[in-house]
């Protein structure tokens, strides 16, 4: 009975077929579990695909904090952004790193997406539009 | 509504009550299986999935095809052979259960009743997924079936370690024990997924919990499937 449960949910595929995470649900769920992570993960995959794809930690530091203080990035005072900088550089970027999302350098401060991310991002996006409470993934 | 073809494209075996070329194929394919889930017809017939719907359902109208609503599937099959030349009012004749393909397929839209960070949160939890699954599959529509925690924890503990052939550790049942009435049945009941009756430590599981799930199942076809957990 639960198998044959478990068969019928494996062959639902839903909106989310046609792609192609290359990570274990288990990772994937892990990564996806804190807001600024998935914030981070929108703001890559919308930032990325242009010639210069690699983004600066300040840049995402400043989109982090005015997501969460819900002020604009002229708003953010130097410590909003401090705070933003530290969450990122030593919890968010390395997991994301470690997923094989993105490439984080430490010393440069860059962030380079892969191209993993995108199937990610588009994800969310079919989650958040799958719920009822209309929410920015 | 798809506009239906002329019928000069038809092979010479095929049924003339068909006549999109495009039905033909499906309804040809559909009898070669006899049976179908609706993700599959999409693959196999590679068109959009609002004509195949079209399709099917004028397909349905004539009486060829029957259309099923599963837990999480669509099913299509073959109508009987006996019953090809009944009339399109007698197609419903299990008491109405057979609805039109675009009202099961819509089906697979049904929004999850919870805001999006919500999902994730509640998602994060290995434990609390195999909580979920297992409860969906308890689910009855308009049932008050409930489960013990206890038996809950036992359910979960054995198929966690039913492929090692491994006996349950009674620390191993208590951890989970302990954390279905600390953490997943409270926040499971906060979101709406089950009922929880905490006095006799009891959970039933709402409509809530089907469309969660599968949502999950989504989420594990898009992950990398070698090493997907809703096959374990």
């Amino acid at each position: 009975m639960i198998a044959e449960i478990l068969d019928a949910l494996a062959q639902d595929r839903g909106p989310a077929a046609n792609l192609d995470i290359d990570l274990s649900s288990e990772k994937l769920f892990e990564v996806v579990e804190n807001q600024h992570r998935r914030e981070v993960i929108g703001y890559l995959a919308a930032h990325g695909g242009c010639d210069e794809e690699a983004v600066q930690l300040d840049d995402l530091a400043m989109f982090i904090a005015a997501v969460s203080y819900g002020f604009r990035i002229g708003e953010l005072s130097h410590e909003h952004k401090w705070v933003a900088v530290a969450a990122l550089a030593q919890t968010h970027l390395p997991l994301l790193d470690e997923a094989g999302l993105i490439t984080f350098d430490e010393e440069a401060e860059r962030i380079e997406p892969s191209d993993k991310i995108d199937d990610v991002a588009a994800l969310l996006t079919i989650i958040a539009h799958s719920v009822s409470e209309g929410e920015q993934p | 509504m798809t506009a239906r073809e002329p019928t000069h494209t038809r092979s010479d075996n095929s049924d003339p009550r068909v006549q999109n070329p495009d039905a033909q194929a499906i309804y040809e394919y559909l009898k070669t299986v006899d049976q179908a889930t609706f993700e599959r017809l999409v693959a196999k017939a590679g068109l959009p999935e609002a004509q195949l719907r079209d399709i099917l359902d004028d397909l349905q109208a004539d009486g060829l095809v029957t259309v099923e609503t599963g837990f999480s599937t669509v099913t299509i099959s073959v109508a009987d052979d006996d019953e090809h030349h009944r009339d399109e009012d007698s197609v419903a004749t299990d008491g109405g259960a057979i609805h039109t393909v675009a009202d099961a397929v819509a089906g697979d839209a049904a929004a999850v009743n919870l805001a999006s960070g919500k999902v994730w949160e509640i998602l994060a939890s290995q434990r609390r997924r195999k909580t979920l699954r297992f409860l969906a599959t308890l689910y009855e529509p308009e049932s008050k079936t409930y489960i013990g925690l206890r038996d809950l924890a036992t359910a979960l503990v054995q198929t966690a370690t039913a492929r090692r052939h491994q006996h349950v550790s009674a620390d191993e049942y208590h951890a989970v024990y302990v954390s279905l009435c600390q953490t997943h049945a409270p926040l499971l009941a906060e979101n709406g997924l089950v009922r929880y009756y905490e006095r006799p430590q009891k959970v039933r599981p709402t409509d809530d919990i089907v469309d969660l799930v599968r949502m999950m199942g989504w989420i594990d076809a898009a992950c990398d499937r070698d090493v997907t957990e809703g096959s374990a």
